[in-house]
């Protein structure tokens, strides 16, 4: 089994022609969740996730005992009213399931402050509209400094765990983008290191052969030291002291919205508590026979 | 879901703070009030909300809602569990209020009764709430009054009793306990009644009323408004407000108006003179009556006492 | 140890606004004769000395420019002369590496190599080549340059020159250069100037303490962030955690230990005293190595710690990680060697101002 895991439309000809691979699929609804399981049957390759881009309410999602088992990332526009939520909280709870709302709706910072703290993982994805870096902080804040239990919160929770002084810590993990995890294949097997470069025809090879040299490739060694750009071009990213934290994701929306590298100061800070904290609740383990 | 609030009111987050504030503190019971706290419009959503997070609820009310709000409490509220919410509804004279008031109050009494306490604000001496046994008895009410003394709000103009006509309170109150104990009802003091006000006898009657718990206290009984400023209870609502990202608990905040109720009453011990001499103040027994009496002097005097009382 | 500051060339790819060597209007190179020469010697000061090592740090000019041939050459002469002694001889090397490129990697390991210094500037025009120094060239051959040493699993650490342009952007400078490098830290160096200042660049020792003034509370709020900044890491371990170990400027022990060999044979006491011409041993091709260790002129900088110490340093609370600093500092402004450094009051500052009251720490007698 290679290292990186796949993101790659529901295909059968596609899936059917890889194997052993740990692949992500991306779908718009439920209606084909089972049959896409069922699917995984041959060649050896294993479900990572279903990555599913809702259109509705999380409230209309048709949720049943019987997705308990299927590891779900559900991207969605909007939750829905309080109370229909209420009455699948503790489905919500059980199952093995994050979902991401979409920073564009404002409503959406309160929303997922709401689902934490009611124990359902939960995350944050960003639109196409500015980003409310205040109401994000927030959010931030409490994901990661607050003293009651309460479910996670993506990106925040990666980030801070993942985060360490000496590398550069890609939180773009949580939405299946960091080329270091995960490939993105289309079902003409057009491979490129991220969603939207798939969308965009940037791809780095194609044809499912090509995977397994990946490392070799040219465009994929390539695109390892593509941080450096920001260095070259005197990019503000590159002279911001939260760069390690988020590898100047947001530097198109920078000179219009800069709040993001406050935001991402603050990040680093939470990350530094989260790993003093985890280091100090390190218990001390005594010999057993 | 959630849209955003305005200033006046509480706001998501913001409850999602203090209920992990009170969880962190180790305290599961959480009052809502007011103003009106069901004019909240997202009352019903927060009642579920607190449930869901193993919270008990009690509701202060009017008992007085729009029709869109009672008709959702009614539909997702009025069959939980007594253990887990509970209502006081403060209940007026029916003779002061308008008919639709009226109207509101017995719909609110006759889904909600089963979880409601009623509460009733005496001030001044010659209060009446003989209505109230009619409300328990057609409404299903708990068989408990919870009964309350208006307290000078320091700086303003309310209605209270006067110190003076104390005592004439204490013996209407206690000529309401045969007809309470007849009724299987139980009245319970809230905060601020002298112990003094009482005769020997009529502490006696009240000991076997309440099968002893008798209660003359003043304390911290801590608020948090809708901006998460926090003040020591009600009648102090003016002064010493502080907010309540200065505290890590309940517990400190509590601790922090402890404080000043007892350097207040090393000012001033009661609201009457002896107080200062009383040895159930000193067993603590009773408290002297409400803080607030002791502010309305300080603010009619120059300012010479300890500098916390004027913040 | 004997450390050799080794410049086989004087050639450079780049114009860096700082550097005297690329001034030159011939720049010289060793002749491969003389590298013969300098391993040969090598060997016999070892044998010489059988308790000593000898360190050669590749300097230049830019050491790549010398080609992968000369490498190769450095290493069959070591194999050569040296074959009992080489396993005391280290070698180090200073590159721009703009040259750098996957043929030196091997030449590296075989000289023991696994760590390249370098240094970098993220204010324009102040490296790279031709008259206006082209930096966006410079900075991404440079970049290519460490992305072969990462691909080979080889390190690489670098040195910062404040000169009065960074003085603007303290923090901004800093964070750039951390951003650059998340590992291992760098070194935040003055500009160093013997002569005139023709481009404006110098700054004064009260400048440069202020200059790391302003990063040093960010610094040290955060220094499980930015491990091995210099010389706040230094100051940290020497009066926080006691562990006096301080660079060859400061510890007063470099009369015995240095040695520069230029591109002609000519010896010096290090790097700088050769590059200004302010000191000479003679040449290579007329005195031995250990001969040239052992020259009479360096017993003036053994005896000036002594004096120092009952002179112009004395009670000095700060001389312990100090020792008058470099006797070059103290020959740029008296001409004379056996003064304290003239950067001595920068130091003062910058402990005084910045360093004692944020740490709160206390220097100890």
């Amino acid at each position: 089994m290679r290292e990186h895991f796949l993101v790659c439309p529901f295909d059968e000809k596609l899936l059917s022609r890889l194997k052993n691979e740990r692949i992500a699929i991306v779908t718009n609804g439920f209606e084909q969740v089972h049959h896409i399981c069922e699917s995984f049957n041959d060649n050896g390759n294993t479900l990572h996730c279903l990555v599913i881009h809702y259109s509705g309410s999380v409230v209309s999602i048709p949720f049943h005992e019987n997705l308990k088992n299927i590891p779900m990332a559900i991207f969605a526009n909007e939750l829905g009213p309080f109370k229909e939520i209420m009455a699948r909280i503790h489905m919500l709870r059980e199952l093995n399931t994050r979902i991401f709302l979409n920073s564009d709706n404002k409503a959406n910072y309160t929303n997922i402050h709401i689902l934490a703290s009611l124990g359902v993982d939960c995350g944050i994805f960003f639109g196409e509209n500015e980003i409310d870096w205040s109401a994000l902080n927030d959010l931030m804040t409490y994901a990661i400094y607050a003293k009651v239990g309460h479910a996670t919160i993506e990106p925040f929770m990666y980030a801070v765990k993942h985060y360490s002084p000496d590398k550069l810590t890609d939180f773009g993990t949580v939405y299946f983008e960091n080329r270091e995890s995960y490939l993105h294949i289309d079902k003409d097997e057009n491979i490129a290191h991220t969603s939207k470069d798939l969308k965009a025809g940037k791809f780095i090879a194609t044809g499912v052969e090509a995977l397994s040299q990946i490392r070799e490739n040219k465009f994929y060694q390539d695109a390892e030291y593509a941080w450096q750009e920001f260095f070259l071009n005197e990019n503000p990213c590159a002279y911001c002291q939260a760069w390690r934290i988020c590898v100047g994701k947001f530097t198109e929306t920078f000179e219009k919205n800069p709040g993001c590298r406050q935001f991402f100061i603050d990040l680093m800070d939470a990350a530094d508590f989260y790993r003093t904290a985890e280091s100090k609740n390190k218990k001390k383990e005594i010999w057993q026979p | 879901m959630a849209d955003s609030e305005p200033d006046d009111i509480l706001s998501w987050d913001n409850l999602i703070y203090l209920a992990d504030l009170m969880e962190h503190s180790g305290e599961m019971g959480i009052s809502l009030l007011g103003g009106e706290p069901t004019l909240h419009p997202s009352f019903v959503d927060f009642c579920l909300y607190l449930l869901e997070r193993k919270f008990h609820v009690n509701v202060f009310t009017s008992g007085i809602m729009g029709e869109k709000m009672f008709n959702e409490a009614e539909r997702v509220l009025s069959g939980i569990h007594p253990d887990r919410l509970s209502f006081v509804c403060n209940v007026n004279n029916p003779d002061k209020s308008s008919f639709s008031e009226l109207e509101n109050v017995k719909r609110f009494l006759k889904t909600f009764g089963h979880l409601t306490t009623a509460g009733f604000n005496i001030y001044k001496p010659d209060f009446n709430f003989d209505f109230i046994f009619q409300y328990v008895n057609e409404f299903g009410l708990r068989r408990h009054l919870r009964l309350g003394l208006a307290h000078p709000i320091p700086g303003k103009h309310n209605s209270f009793v006067p110190i003076d006509k104390m005592k004439q309170m204490a013996a209407k109150l206690i000529a309401y306990l045969p007809v309470l104990e007849r009724l299987k009802i139980k009245a319970g003091f809230d905060c601020g009644f002298p112990l003094c006000i009482f005769t020997e006898e009529q502490i006696g009657q009240l000991y076997k009323h309440n099968a002893g718990h008798l209660s003359f206290g003043c304390g911290p009984a801590v608020d948090i408004g809708p901006d998460m400023t926090v003040w020591g209870c009600f009648p102090l609502s003016n002064i010493q407000k502080k907010s309540v990202y200065e505290f890590d608990s309940m517990q400190d905040i509590r601790k922090y108006y402890m404080d000043i109720h007892r350097k207040t009453r090393i000012e001033v011990a009661g609201i009457l003179e002896d107080c200062d001499e009383c040895v159930y103040r000193d067993e603590q027994l009773c408290m002297g009556g409400c803080l607030a009496h002791s502010y309305t002097h300080f603010f009619n005097e120059a300012n010479i006492r300890f500098q916390e009382i004027y913040q | 140890m004997a450390t050799i500051i080794f410049k086989p060339t004087e050639k450079c790819n780049s114009n860096c606004i700082y550097c005297d060597v690329v001034t030159r209007k011939k720049p010289k190179t060793m002749s491969l004769d003389l590298l013969e020469l300098i391993f040969k010697n090598i060997d016999d000061f070892l044998k010489a000395k059988p308790a000593e090592n000898v360190q050669v740090i590749w300097h230049g000019g830019e050491p790549l420019l010398l080609g992968e041939e000369y490498f190769l050459k450095a290493y069959e002469f070591q194999e050569k002369y040296c074959p009992e002694t080489k396993i005391r001889i280290k070698h180090a090397i200073q590159s721009n590496l703009t040259a750098m490129n996957e043929n030196f990697i091997g030449l590296f390991r075989k000289l023991g190599i696994n760590q390249v210094g370098t240094s970098y500037e993220p204010l324009a025009n102040m490296r790279g080549p031709g008259k206006d120094r082209d930096s966006a060239f410079y900075n991404k051959q440079f970049m290519k340059g460490i992305n072969i040493l990462k691909r080979n699993n080889m390190g690489w650490g670098f040195i910062y020159v404040v000169t009065k342009k960074s003085l603007e952007r303290p923090l901004d400078i800093f964070f750039f250069l951390s951003n650059l490098k998340l590992s291992g830290g760098f070194m935040l160096n003055p500009v160093l100037l013997y002569g005139e200042d023709k481009y404006n660049i110098g700054i004064t020792p009260e400048e440069y303490a202020d200059f790391l003034g302003a990063i040093f509370p960010y610094w040290w709020a955060h220094r499980d962030r930015f491990q091995a900044v210099n010389p706040f890491r230094m100051f940290t371990e020497n009066i926080i955690d006691k562990k006096v170990s301080v660079g060859c400027e400061d510890n007063g022990t470099c009369a015995y230990g240095h040695i520069y060999i230029g591109p002609s044979g000519e010896a010096s006491q290090c790097g700088r005293a050769g590059d200004w011409e302010i000191i000479s041993y003679g040449n290579i091709n007329d005195r031995s190595l250990l001969d040239i260790m052992q020259d009479k002129q360096r017993e003036q900088f053994l005896n000036r710690d002594k004096l120092l110490q009952e002179g112009e340093c004395k009670d000095c609370p700060y001389w312990k990680f100090c020792h008058g600093g470099c006797p070059l500092d103290s020959f740029i402004k008296t001409k004379d060697f056996l003064h304290k450094t003239n950067r001595c009051n920068g130091k003062k500052i910058f402990l005084e101002k910045y360093f004692l009251p944020i740490t709160g720490a206390r220097i100890e007698n």
